[in-house]
């Protein structure tokens, strides 16, 4: 049977995996084994837990790989499912001897700077950036010389838009680097305007095997209210061959320094001009939200694929995603509008009154305490449509209707 | 989908000192990262003046040591980290590093400290250095010991303990047999090393200890301890000295008394060279260590059986180097040099007596060092070669274990009797006088 060591805890992953007949051994840090539910019915189908201090801390990940040498504890492969495990997890491939992330493919994915380099030196275009130095006036110089305003503001290794802001002058960049000087260092990059996309590819042996491109209803850096078209749209490869072509094509260019092999990826672009593409950035691991769970009315979530070719399926087997001619399908998180404790969520016939809701996944319950940020914990929808249009009008009306209530100031 | 580029000359972390990226006076020389702070060494590769140098140190050393700003201004760079196994730090520092001018070539470590972060740091950069299976596999005891019995070799049985508790070690000794020695699976020298005779002598502070280190229980080897210390190029070695401990390290209650070796001539012990040149490449192997720097143990039973002990990917510790500085370059000297490209400059001449040793001279109980031993005393004597000094006065010694390093002296004889001799009368004369710490304090 094949065993893979899997770095952090997403339920939707391991269950996928397990489904596969799968061997699991899965790591946690502390924070999660401190913090997160997890699920006793899938705990239970796991072989084994192991708890790490954090996955950044070499030391104590080369005691685990150690330990598991010593047992000699057979592991095929190391697997990531969460971002803030990938360096962990390629630093564990790397110590056990055994496929996985590699130590270059991880930090080419971690450090937005690494990111950006590696993919330019494949021909692709990016936005231009610099790093912040950590003095205060030096950096608020180097983004004015380097890149100019507006930019955007983030950390080198950040995750999502944690952190991460407009800036349109220098003393609106001082001020907002005073205010987040924990999340340091810092890169700037330069604005872009245009629409923004998600692009989901399956692999195997280096070559995509599924690919889906969605629009993001707002781009993610313009969203004050997690709760307000906090989605994508699914593009239809009927609809727009063209974008789907473009979108092979600069994965097929990024396979190279990123050493995309068997697995699944998550990736950012903007359209600045139709036709043209700027690549944002690009993750080694299945995309957060609903960008998996998009694909639920096609046939199959996204992790059921990419389950199935880390257990070695061949690609005839693999789910079939399939569109429906007169539909349109868009993933939308709705979410509490303030920061505390939840004291009541949409409840089953309340979203059961519209039927155009697809698909739900709950992520926030009655008790929980919840902070505001643009993924901010509520629930996950896949919602339908006659077009685009009416896709984004649902989502107004879903976000007004299926409402979170929370005591406010119970939460940090 | 061509389009711009953006080159980054990255911004480090904590820079003390960077010359400027567009420098580019090396000369197309080699650009090595050393880890770790050690004057001696880094006095050694500069001075081979065949390679651009950067230092990475973490914050405890920035804190801690002294950073001699001279040496500092003949650096690429000095680059200062939180800590070198903090993996956030490493590949920021990585990706700094991956656009250096001019390119690092090998990264290297220089203490225990910084194994793991080292090789972490090669393998980002992808440059030369050394590999992170290796790294985790000389840090580990347990790991070390499984893959060098894997490989034919016979190593000391051991086993780890769960919890140090009383019936852990019962078990233990057990399946291994008493006496047990007892230690910390990632440990260095025999700081938390207990040697067991039973269960009823079980100390206390084994449970303590477990609390917050992974234990081993190994068997008890009985016969005479050696350490060799080695430079090795290309899985071949290119310095190679075999040492016989004055008693095996497990017996040394204080680190001020029976704690130091003796340096075989080769000639003297052509057979023991060619069995233990033989077992340190079969280690190696197993290991995957092809090049730099080992220090290893190795006992030899009453019947001559060879039994791996441990090995470090580090230069030893006590003054084991120095010994070699009695016949040629320090090995720590030696180590650059072949590192860098000097290895024809290399000092090596035979040992002109028969026995060249070290011996530690340290304190015999804990508290604030008030007199230190008088290095003129200590150098008088004809047969004293160097000494070192150690603990200065103001020093705290807050604990006692055979890896407590204070005053050192290399030494020559003619035989193994008369060198124990010597021994003994610089460890009499060694006199520290010491305040106990509640004393001072009060």
């Amino acid at each position: 049977m094949t065993t893979l060591l899997v770095c952090r805890w997403e339920p939707n992953s391991i269950e996928a995996l397990l489904d596969r007949g799968l061997e699991l051994i899965v790591l946690f840090d502390e924070w999660e084994a401190a913090n997160r539910t997890f699920d006793s019915e899938l705990l239970g189908r796991i072989s084994r837990t192991i708890t790490v201090a954090s996955f950044d801390a070499m030391d104590h990940l080369s005691i685990v790989a150690s330990g598991l040498l010593e047992e000699g504890t057979a592991i095929d492969e190391v697997v990531v499912v969460d971002e803030r495990g990938l360096l962990g997890a390629a630093y564990l491939a790397s110590a056990l001897g055994v496929p996985g992330p590699s130590v270059l493919q991880s930090v080419r994915v971690r450090d937005k700077r690494a990111m950006k380099l590696a993919a330019a030196s494949a021909g692709v275009r990016i936005a231009a950036f610099a790093t912040l130095p950590a003095d205060m006036s030096e950096a608020v110089k180097t983004a004015e010389d380097r890149v100019g305003f507006p930019c955007v503001v983030k950390p080198v290794a950040g995750m999502g838009t944690t952190a991460t802001a407009r800036i349109d002058s220098a003393s609106d960049l001082s001020a907002w680097l005073g205010a987040n000087s924990e999340s340091a260092p810092f890169m700037v990059e330069e604005f872009i305007s245009g629409r923004e996309y998600h692009v989901d590819a399956v692999w195997q042996a280096g070559r995509i095997v599924e690919i889906a491109v969605c629009r993001y209803m707002k781009p993610r850096i313009e969203i004050d209210n997690p709760n307000i078209l906090n989605g994508a749209t699914l593009i239809r490869r009927d609809l727009d061959p063209g974008l789907y072509e473009q979108a092979e094509r600069m994965h097929d260019a990024l396979a190279g320094p990123f050493e995309f092999s068997t697995g699944i990826t998550h990736a950012e672009f903007f359209e600045v001009a139709p036709g043209e593409l700027v690549f944002s950035e690009i993750a080694l691991r299945c995309g957060g939200a609903g960008a998996m769970n998009i694909h639920r009315p096609r046939g199959a979530d996204m992790r059921e694929l990419w389950a199935a070719v880390m257990a070695g399926a061949p690609v005839e087997s693999l789910p079939v995603l399939e569109d429906s001619p007169d539909q349109h399908l868009a993933w939308l998180l709705l979410a509490p509008t303030s920061a505390g404790t939840v004291v009541r969520i949409p409840t089953d016939d309340e979203i059961a009154s519209y039927p155009y809701i697809l698909d739900v996944e709950r992520l926030a319950k009655v008790g929980d305490t919840v902070r505001l940020h643009s993924l901010t914990a509520g629930m996950t929808t896949v919602i339908s449509g006659a077009d685009e249009d009416e896709l984004h009008v649902r989502a107004l009306e879903l976000a007004e209707s299926l409402t979170f209530e929370v005591e406010i100031g119970q939460a940090p | 989908m061509g389009g711009t580029f953006s080159t980054d000359p990255v911004v480090p972390r904590h820079d003390e000192v960077e010359r400027d990226q567009s420098d580019t006076t090396s000369g197309g020389r080699p650009h090595v990262v050393l880890c770790r702070w050690d004057r001696l060494i880094l006095e050694a590769a500069l001075a081979t003046e065949t390679a651009e140098i950067t230092v990475i140190i973490d914050e405890w050393e920035h804190a801690n040591r002294q950073i001699d700003p001279q040496l500092v201004g003949r650096l690429r760079a000095l680059k200062v980290i939180r800590d070198f196994d903090d993996m956030s730090a490493m590949s920021e520092l990585g990706v700094q590093l991956q656009n250096a001018v001019p390119p690092v070539t090998r990264v290297i470590s220089l203490a225990e400290q910084s194994q793991l972060g080292a090789a972490y740091l090669a393998r980002v950069i992808g440059t030369a250095g050394p590999s992170i299976e290796t790294s985790v596999l000389v840090r580990n005891k347990i790991a070390m010991k499984r893959r060098v019995t894997a490989a034919g070799l016979r190593c000391a049985a051991q086993v780890s303990l769960e919890s140090g508790s009383r019936q852990d070690v019962e078990d233990a000794g057990r399946r291994l047999g008493w006496p047990l020695v007892i230690k910390p699976a990632e440990g260095m020298g025999t700081v938390d090393t207990w040697a067991v005779a039973h269960i009823d002598d079980l100390p206390d502070s084994i449970e303590e200890t477990a609390k917050t280190h992974a234990l081993i229980a190994e068997e008890f080897v009985s016969g005479d301890e050696y350490h060799v210390d080695a430079v090795w190029t290309a899985g071949e070695p290119a310095d190679f000295g075999v040492s016989l401990y004055v008693v095996p390290r497990i017996e040394i209650d204080t680190p001020g008394r029976n704690n130091g070796s003796l340096h075989l001539r080769e000639e003297d012990f052509p057979e023991v060279y060619e069995e233990l040149v033989s077992f340190g490449r079969e280690v190696n192997s197993a290991l995957g260590i092809t090049d730099g720097i080992t220090h290893s143990e190795f006992f030899r039973t009453g019947d001559g059986e060879w039994i791996f002990s441990e090995i470090a990917t580090r230069p030893a510790g006590g003054a084991i180097c120095n010994v070699f500085g009695a016949f040629g370059d320090d090995l720590r000297v030696r180590w650059m040099k072949s590192e860098l490209g000097r290895r024809e400059d290399i000092a090596r001449s035979r040992p002109d007596r028969p026995i060249i040793g070290w011996v530690n001279l340290a304190p015999a109980t804990t508290g604030v060092i008030a007199q230190t031993p008088d290095p003129a005393v200590l150098a008088r004597h004809p047969f004293v070669r160097q000494v070192i000094p150690g603990h200065q006065v103001g020093d705290v010694v807050g604990t006692l274990h055979p890896s407590i390093w204070s005053w050192m002296a290399v030494i020559e004889a003619d035989d193994e009797t008369q060198f124990i001799e010597r021994m003994r009368i610089l460890e009499i004369e060694a006199a520290f006088e010491i305040i106990p710490e509640s004393e001072f304090t009060s």
